[in-house]
């Protein structure tokens, strides 16, 4: 039940119908990256540095280019040598220039009659490197004399006489710190780290691509958003943007990874030297996880003041995040989330992007929340046991609400964090007894959610049906839910419904599918252009009846008079009024483009209980629940899967999932046998409660579920673990190995 | 011309006679982006870098020809990411 004061009914609004997609996909006929070919079509395979940090003094292919059945050989004199800004670095971090700066880092493409051929051809060309000293741990780069991962990296915003390898600077707060750790019973700080993590989408990254010599091609490709691509990969080649098209495939799984190029360029650049001819790139699961984006690695000092019946005074936290060798870790997102969740008169709030020898971070579900969270979280749950008081009943006494200022500044709006709170607090989980060796945690979570870039449209075919088009890959159930709103719209069957995803050409820039915004944006701007296309029908059938537009109404699927006064009319069904398009003024089509406002924030609690075994040091998850405010839940399961997913990757995080590197400054597991996320069977059922606060400024309630339900698992389960062990772990993850070592010493990681 | 007042986060002070708080007259996204840029030219590699607003609350993509309501709260952030 909806906690608000909207008392619209929905007919198809909370419905479970199966997803539009689901045949093609569980039937294996839908089509991913890696599933297209074309006559003529060539494979590609990239050579990568072998080292963390090298200068390439020179690259020798002649005997590649002999190879029988190579086509194309690719090295960065084949890009624009005048790029600069975000460019640059985008075309940087596609190929290595004269340093490659991480272990995977392209140095060269080749293009060939067979993937067989292409990987032969890479073991034949010869890369000389002079090998230069590395950095990869965040707090190892910020020190003096570190090795400088890249000259005047720095911007704008870098304090003098900060580290050359800080790439940025971020301070915000409010309030009066000293006076608000004053006014506390009790003040705690902690050093809190988190190892780099990879989103693991199951799908590796695979695109097919043809250019013409003229500027001129097409790319397919498993992308979160195509207008992304087709803009990065532009700008990188020098293209004219709307001469590339770009479509994109099913996907499978993105989170955030699958926001930025890598391949892309490389299999446009193969293909334009060889002629023309389109050229495949598939990566394998050891370049996904050396070579494309993992979130950043994070140190993080928090200090917390809090008075003995549970109010928070006073909060300060310094983030230092290593975003790769070309920065751009969500810093400033987490500093914006870190106390987002709680009213506090004093927080200040400062943050460093670092660089190292690793692969540029990438988006990862809530950017920066999970690592925040994890820190802040675990000080208010020590706190809270400090002082012997209710976790739950804390974060009630400071929960945010409507009207409230938020830690970065922006009042919100209507919100449902204390909805959720209340929600978690009667669940049955919150009171099972527990037993020997085991714990119990909670934590809070928040994200901002986005809006964006968005251009949709809508046609009526000439049955009666609809054809929704939409520019956000479908990566958690999204054709669905705008089915689903497109129907409660017109008051049409679901199944009249047909969602599509077009390809750039077909519609206006569309921001990815990320920022929780597809169910969002999309289907705000859907039900835009539904109505437009309903306002077209009801003047079509006013001039039928021969009266007002004003005077025609629609309801349920049909065109009706607006009351006696309008006449005596029956009503004309979508279906009549489809069949008759020809010959009432051709065909009916309505789009909507717009940056989408009216975003919903959305907050999450999770509760975490645990066995830790104490002679191997693994812990079990033995029950686990997920409550989000969803605003409303237009598809209630996939709304519940979005919960589960982010609760199962933030528990992968937390237990078990960490970038290992060397002493050489390469990757020691990369590969998902040493890099472990979490399977099935570590998992329990993950129960959810949807908390439905609804949007006021969406027209069904829609605030985005996808990514907050992975910031709360990290701190839940560090709660969870302490309350079991009585030794707080401050660093993730808290793998067997760990646990163990804190178990015997009390080391709590860091 | 009516006067809004734009909060900035502090590390971009040095860049603003140390204020985080500044009073602009502007009725539109695209007039206040003008006279911070005009008044403020060390900014324009922050306003260059890509940015988000909040408006009285809400959050979104700069649109240059929004009208800023009357007493506008308004926050310039970095651009949001999503995941």
């Amino acid at each position: 039940m909806a906690k608000d004061d909207i008392t619209k009914s929905f007919k198809f609004i909370g419905t479970r119908p199966n997803r539009p997609d689901g045949f093609e996909k569980v039937t294996g006929r839908a089509k991913y990256g890696a599933d297209i070919s074309a006559v003529g079509m060539l494979h590609g395979a990239v050579l990568r540095s072998p080292y963390a940090h090298a200068r390439i003094k020179s690259i020798n292919f002649e005997k590649a280019a002999k190879l029988d059945g190579v086509k194309a050989i690719i090295t960065r004199d084949d890009f624009p040598k005048d790029r600069e800004g975000e460019p640059l670095k985008l075309l940087e971090n596609t190929i290595a220039g004269e340093i490659a700066y991480y272990d995977g880092h392209a140095i060269a493409a080749v293009a060939a009659t067979s993937v067989f051929t292409a990987k032969e051809a890479l073991k034949e060309i010869e890369v000389e490197y002079e090998v230069l000293p590395h950095v990869i741990d965040v707090d190892d780069a910020m020190k003096p004399n570190a090795p400088i991962v890249r000259e005047n990296a720095g911007d704008f915003s870098v304090p003098e006489g900060s580290s050359p390898n800080v790439a940025s600077y971020i301070e915000f707060g409010r309030g009066d710190i000293a006076i608000g750790f004053d006014k506390a019973d009790i003040v705690k700080s902690g050093l809190f780290k988190t190892e780099a993590a990879h989103q693991g989408y199951i799908e590796p990254h695979a695109c097919m691509a043809q250019l013409d010599h003229n500027g001129q091609g097409e790319m397919w490709v498993c992308t979160q958003g195509h207008w992304y691509i087709r803009q990065m990969c532009s700008e990188v080649l020098g293209l004219e943007a709307s001469k590339l098209c770009v479509t994109p495939s099913e996907i499978g799984g993105g989170f955030g990874g699958k926001t930025t190029i890598f391949i892309e360029p490389l299999a446009l650049a193969l293909s334009k030297k060889s002629g023309g001819r389109p050229v495949k790139i598939v990566m394998s699961r050891s370049e996904v996880l050396r070579a494309t984006g993992p979130t950043a690695s994070a140190s993080m000092d928090v200090k917390i003041g809090m008075t003995k019946d549970g109010y928070l005074t006073a909060g300060c936290v310094e983030f230092r995040m290593q975003g790769g060798a070309f920065g751009g870790s969500p810093v400033s997102e987490a500093l914006q989330c870190a106390f987002a969740s709680y009213n506090m008169e004093a927080v200040h709030h400062i943050g460093f992007d670092v660089l190292a020898n690793r692969p540029r971070a990438a988006a990862y579900r809530a950017p920066g929340s999970p690592m925040a969270a994890f820190a802040v979280e675990s000080l208010i749950d020590e706190m809270c046991t400090d002082l012997n008081l209710d976790p739950i009943d804390v974060r009630l006494k400071n929960a945010v609400a409507e009207g409230s200022k938020s830690s970065y500044g922006p009042k919100f709006k209507k919100i449902g964090l204390i909805e959720t709170l209340e929600a978690t607090k009667e669940h049955p989980n919150y009171s099972i007894e527990l037993g020997v060796n085991q714990g119990r945690g909670v934590a809070a979570g928040y994200w901002m959610n986005h809006g964006g870039e968005t251009s949709v449209s809508v046609s009526l075919a000439e049955d009666g049906s609809v054809n929704v088009s939409v520019g956000t890959p479908d990566i958690g159930g999204s054709r669905a839910s705008i089915a689903l709103m497109t129907a409660e719209t017109y008051g049409i069957p679901y199944d009249s419904v047909r969602v599509n995803i077009l390809e750039t050409g077909a519609l206006g820039f569309n921001e990815p599918t990320h920022g929780s915004r597809a169910t969002l944006a999309s289907g705000k701007a859907v039900y835009e252009a539904a109505n437009q296309t309903i306002a077209e029908m009801c003047r079509r059938v006013a001039k039928k009846w021969q009266i007002d537009p004003e005077a025609v109404y629609w309801e349920n699927g049909y065109a009706k008079p607006a009351g006696p006064n309008a006449g005596d009319f029956s009503p004309i069904s979508i279906k009549q009024i489809a069949s008759e398009m020809d010959k009432t003024g051709g065909p009916i089509a309505g789009h909507h483009e717009a940056s989408i406002r009216g975003v919903g924030h959305s907050f999450g609690v999770h509760i975490a209980d645990v066995e830790v075994d104490p002679e191997t040091g693994r812990v079990t998850v033995l029950r686990y629940l997920v409550a989000q405010d969803a605003g409303r839940a237009v598809h209630p399961s996939y709304v519940e899967g979005q919960f589960q997913g982010g609760a199962v990757q933030g528990i992968g995080w937390a237990l078990n999932e960490e970038y290992v590197y060397g002493e050489d400054g390469c990757l020691q597991n990369a590969a998902f046998l040493d890099y472990r996320i979490p399977v099935a069977s570590d998992l329990p059922n993950i129960d959810t409660i949807i908390v439905e606060v609804p949007n006021p400024d969406h027209p069904f309630g829609v605030r985005g579920v996808g990514e907050t339900g992975i910031a709360p698992p990290l701190p839940a389960l560090a709660n969870a673990v302490a309350a079991a062990t009585k030794i707080r772990l401050r660093s993730l993850p808290m793998s067997p190995t760990k646990v163990l070592k804190a178990l015997k010493t009390g080391n709590d990681g860091c | 011309m009516m006067a809004v007042n734009v909060y900035l986060w502090a590390s971009l002070k040095k860049f603003t006679n140390d204020k985080d708080i500044l009073t602009i007259e502007a009725t539109t996204i695209g007039e206040l982006i003008s006279v911070l840029r005009r008044d403020f030219p060390g900014l324009k590699p922050f306003l260059d870098s890509g940015i988000s607003f909040a408006i009285n609350g809400e959050l979104s993509n700069p649109n240059s020809n929004e009208s800023i309501p009357d007493e506008a709260e308004i926050y310039i952030m970095q651009k949001l990411k999503g995941g």
